[in-house]
């Protein structure tokens, strides 16, 4: 195709912050309604090119052009009214003004006195939804609406503009459930027959696969490879991602030993789940499988004294154990790494060195002052022993990359020595490289005899870690399924259809 | 980009270089522009008036500041927090007149304890109603300020407590070292101690996770509520130390003596450099608003400026100074 019938044609495109060269030489060309998927690692440069292209920063260099027109938005207004409509993870939405009122944010049609159309406006909005296919009610409010939902709203937001000729989504997926997924692509395939050009960042590579037309993949700021629909394969897609092989998994060995369960749970139940069992031995990690919403957080927050047990017992090495509040489960050896790590588990304020400390400053003092060498001789034993990269330990725990971040609230954990670890999505929104090292530690230290109990959505990386996998459906554990017996299709219909109980518990 | 196995080898690559120039200017700013506006005041009322660096002036200001400095590190430790305390000016006054009332009535130990009992009481009641929701220390604080304020003209009539014992007076009125007033000699100590406190107890740094964020810490095992307690009974122990300075400055307890020293607390606190989203805040820079505070009052004494410029000086600066701590802000 030549380069002048593109929507997109962007060539030799650089930004640098300061010293640092986020994108040097990349190229991207979309044709016009495509679905065009965007891979790489964290720090590839995907949402530089992004930001670029939603007139959020400038590029340095290169040649950027929309429809065969030179295109460099120096603001997002400029961006959108030149037809380039951008749906950022976290919607951007006003909470308390009506769907509406969102859809049309800025451009609020008037009469001549100033005051508003609002019949024009939720005319307006009705059509748009109703030919976006988005069930959502024009006058309610925005509050109270799902991610997903949020995002469908962004999207109809960019589409109410006449212009639109490319949406980009950035990981438009990463909190939706299965049928929210669906009906997000649906969208998407409706608005390609439009002739809509839609940009999709992902993670999720089996995604990207079955949804897009051709996919370009960054690494290290540069353009490595782009493939049409069906030329590639997932494999690939990593090997040019990463640079190099992946480590294959471990081959699982189940040192079941003849010691009682580390942690039995007994008819527990709780907000969002209900009359849950089931027992973890030590060495074995149990996953935890289920759709957003199963109750899987709810059950490991609750376990882990963060919230109320409404019935049932739990069990600590045999002993009966009802935690009251979180210091009560920490100090009998308990642990969670929460799901959301800036909004659960770290303090951006304060320091690498803090931050892994946070859950044992105590060990690190006598009669409450801290022994600063103390800390940071801990922090400089975590950073070597995980891999951590920091420019120090005194650094802000803000500067550095998601994966880093989680290996620094891993080892808070660690440095607990705890006799259960508990992680909630352990590896959402890292990069591939950090998550295999995420992967390698946690089995390392099941092997050490740390039973673990991991919650995941993505059945790749429950299928990888678990020895067995529970599944929850509806706030209630509707399986225990060995790894020998674990499929993608078997864990899938017991999350989605919850078929009659089985082995509960192991 | 590659994996290393050296932790320190490439070094948080992304973050780090790209704000190397511009940045680091604003940073440093953030954290030490205060001072320069102090050394401005300074350098300025230096010149522009002879008696300013008298011995004499100089003891006055240490004397004045010392009131509003301790009630600063108290707002201080609760804004580190993420909360506020809005009680500390009527808590001046309640515990002045409790404090020179028991004295009155049974010497200056009895004083002493009362105004203890007194201050501990109000600043754990203000903890446990600050702890009853988010983001609730503002309006509860600033009711509580009222109920305060308004106890204290009940106790006392609405007219001055006088008489108390003389020893009561040591702390606000006597002098050591040739001149030096003892209770600038105390705002110095409890100063360091509560910058020793903020940044090397466990108590301390903990302050600054719940600030920071408060769900983090909470699944950290902190217990939030307790120490956002903590910080709030601190801030009234500090208030009675400065209650205690404030009465003895003149010898006797006046009912509305605290009234608006609150916000002069805050704006110390935050020309700073604290935020009142929590998690930072520092005890030197809180001093030298407290100073600058200070000094502009004094300054306006000095070179006889009708007393009244004093508030409209005071705003400014208040604005100037946050206006410029944005700088880094809102870089992003």
């Amino acid at each position: 195709m030549n380069d002048q019938d593109l929507r997109i044609c962007a060539t030799g495109v650089r930004k640098s912050y300061g010293a640092v060269r986020a994108l040097r030489d990349v190229q991207l060309k979309i044709r016009p309604g495509e679905v065009h998927a965007l891979v790489g690692e964290n720090g590839a440069g995907k949402s530089t090119i992004i930001k670029i292209l939603s007139g959020a920063i400038q590029h340095d260099g290169g040649d950027l052009q929309i429809d065969g027109q030179n295109y460099s938005p120096s603001n997002p207004q400029e961006a959108l009214h030149a037809g380039v409509g951008t749906v950022y993870q976290d919607p951007q939405i006003v909470g308390s003004m009506t769907v509406c009122e969102n859809i049309l944010l800025g451009r609020f049609p008037t009469s001549g006195v100033g005051t508003l159309e609002k019949r024009v406006m939720r005319d307006a909005a009705k059509r748009l939804l109703e030919a976006l296919e988005i069930h959502l009610d024009p006058d309610s409010t925005c509050e109270n609406l799902s991610v997903a939902d949020k995002q469908l709203l962004q999207i109809a937001r960019a589409a109410s503009f006449d212009t639109l000729k490319l949406l980009i989504l950035d990981e438009p997926t990463a909190s939706l459930t299965p049928s929210e997924v669906s009906h997000l692509f649906g969208l998407v395939g409706r608005l390609r027959k439009q002739g809509v050009s839609i940009l999709f960042v992902s993670h999720k590579l089996d995604e990207v696969e079955s949804h897009s037309d051709e996919v370009t993949v960054f690494r290290d700021g540069q353009y490595v490879a782009a493939h049409r629909r069906g030329e590639y394969t997932i494999d690939t897609l990593v090997l040019e991602m990463v640079g190099r092989d992946l480590e294959a998994a471990p081959a699982k060995s189940v040192c079941r030993t003849d010691k009682g369960p580390a942690l039995s749970v007994r008819g527990l139940s709780g907000r969002r789940f209900r009359d849950v069992s089931f027992d973890v031995f030590p060495g074995e990690i149990l996953g935890l499988f289920g759709l957003v919403g199963a109750g899987r957080t709810d059950l490991l927050r609750a376990i882990f004294g963060a919230d109320a047990i409404f019935d049932g017992e739990i069990l600590l090495r045999g002993k009966p154990f009802r935690p009251r509040h979180v210091q009560d489960a920490i100090a009998h050896g308990l642990s969670m790494v929460p799901e959301d790590r800036k909004g659960q588990a770290l303090v951006d304020l304060l320091s690498v060195n803090e931050n892994l400390n946070l859950a044992t400053f105590r060990k690190h003092a006598t009669w409450g002052v801290l022994n600063g060498k103390s800390l940071k001789d801990a922090t400089r034993e975590f950073v070597t022993k995980l891999g951590i990269k920091t420019a120090s330990p005194d650094a802000a725990v803000s500067s550095l990359s998601g994966g880093n971040q989680q290996k620094v609230v891993i080892a808070r954990w660690l440095a607990a020595n705890p006799v259960v670890l508990m992680l909630d999505e352990p590896a959402a929104g890292i990069d591939i490289g950090a998550k295999s090292e995420i992967y390698r530690l946690m089995e390392e230290l099941a092997a050490g005899g740390t039973p673990i109990i991991v919650v995941s959505s993505e059945l790749p990386e429950i299928l990888r870690l678990s020895h067995r996998v529970g599944v929850m459906r509806e706030g209630r554990l509707v399986g225990v399924v060995d790894h020998t017996e674990a499929t993608e299709e078997r864990l899938l219909s017991l999350a989605t259809l919850g078929s009659a109980q089985e082995e509960v518990p192991a | 980009m590659p994996q290393q196995t050296n932790a320190f080898k490439g070094a948080a690559p992304v973050a780090r270089p790209r704000v190397a120039s511009k940045m680091s200017v604003a940073k440093l700013w953030s954290r030490y522009g205060i001072f320069f506006i102090l050394a401005v005041f300074v350098v300025g009322l230096s010149i522009a008036s002879p008696t300013f660096l008298t011995p004499l002036n100089l003891a006055n200001l240490g004397g004045q500041i010392s009131v509003l400095g301790l009630i600063s590190l108290g707002v201080l430790l609760t804004v580190v927090t993420g909360n506020v305390d809005l009680t500390v000016g009527a808590m001046l006054s309640l515990l002045g007149a409790v404090i020179a009332m028991a004295g009155l009535a049974s010497g200056a130990f009895a004083a002493i304890l009362a105004g203890l009992v007194t201050a501990a009481a109000v600043g754990l009641f203000n903890g446990y109603l600050s702890t009853r929701g988010r983001n609730l220390s503002v309006i509860v604080t600033l009711a509580m300020m009222t109920a305060i304020q308004g106890i204290t003209l009940l106790m006392t009539d609405g007219s001055p407590v006088y008489g108390f014992p003389d020893s009561l007076n040591w702390l606000g009125a006597a002098d050591v070292l040739g001149g030096v007033p003892v209770s600038f000699v105390a705002l110095v100590v409890v100063a360091l101690v509560v910058g020793w406190f903020l940044s090397s107890t466990v108590w301390g740094r903990e302050l600054f996770a719940v600030g920071g964020n408060p769900e983090a810490a909470r699944l950290a095992g902190i217990p939030v509520a307790r120490r956002v307690k903590l910080a709030f009974l601190l801030s009234s122990l500090l208030a009675f130390l400065a209650g205690l300075i404030l009465i003895g400055r003149v010898a006797s307890a006046q009912p509305t003596a605290g009234l608006g020293m609150e916000l002069n607390a805050v704006g110390a606190v935050l020309i700073g450099g604290a935020s009142l989203n929590g998690g930072s805040g520092r005890v030197a820079n809180t001093m030298a608003g407290v100073a600058i505070l200070g000094l502009i009052t004094n300054g306006i004494n000095l070179l006889n400026i009708n007393g009244f410029f004093a508030f409209v000086v005071t705003g400014a600066v208040i604005l100037i100074a946050i206006l410029l701590n944005q700088w880094e802000g809102g870089r992003r």
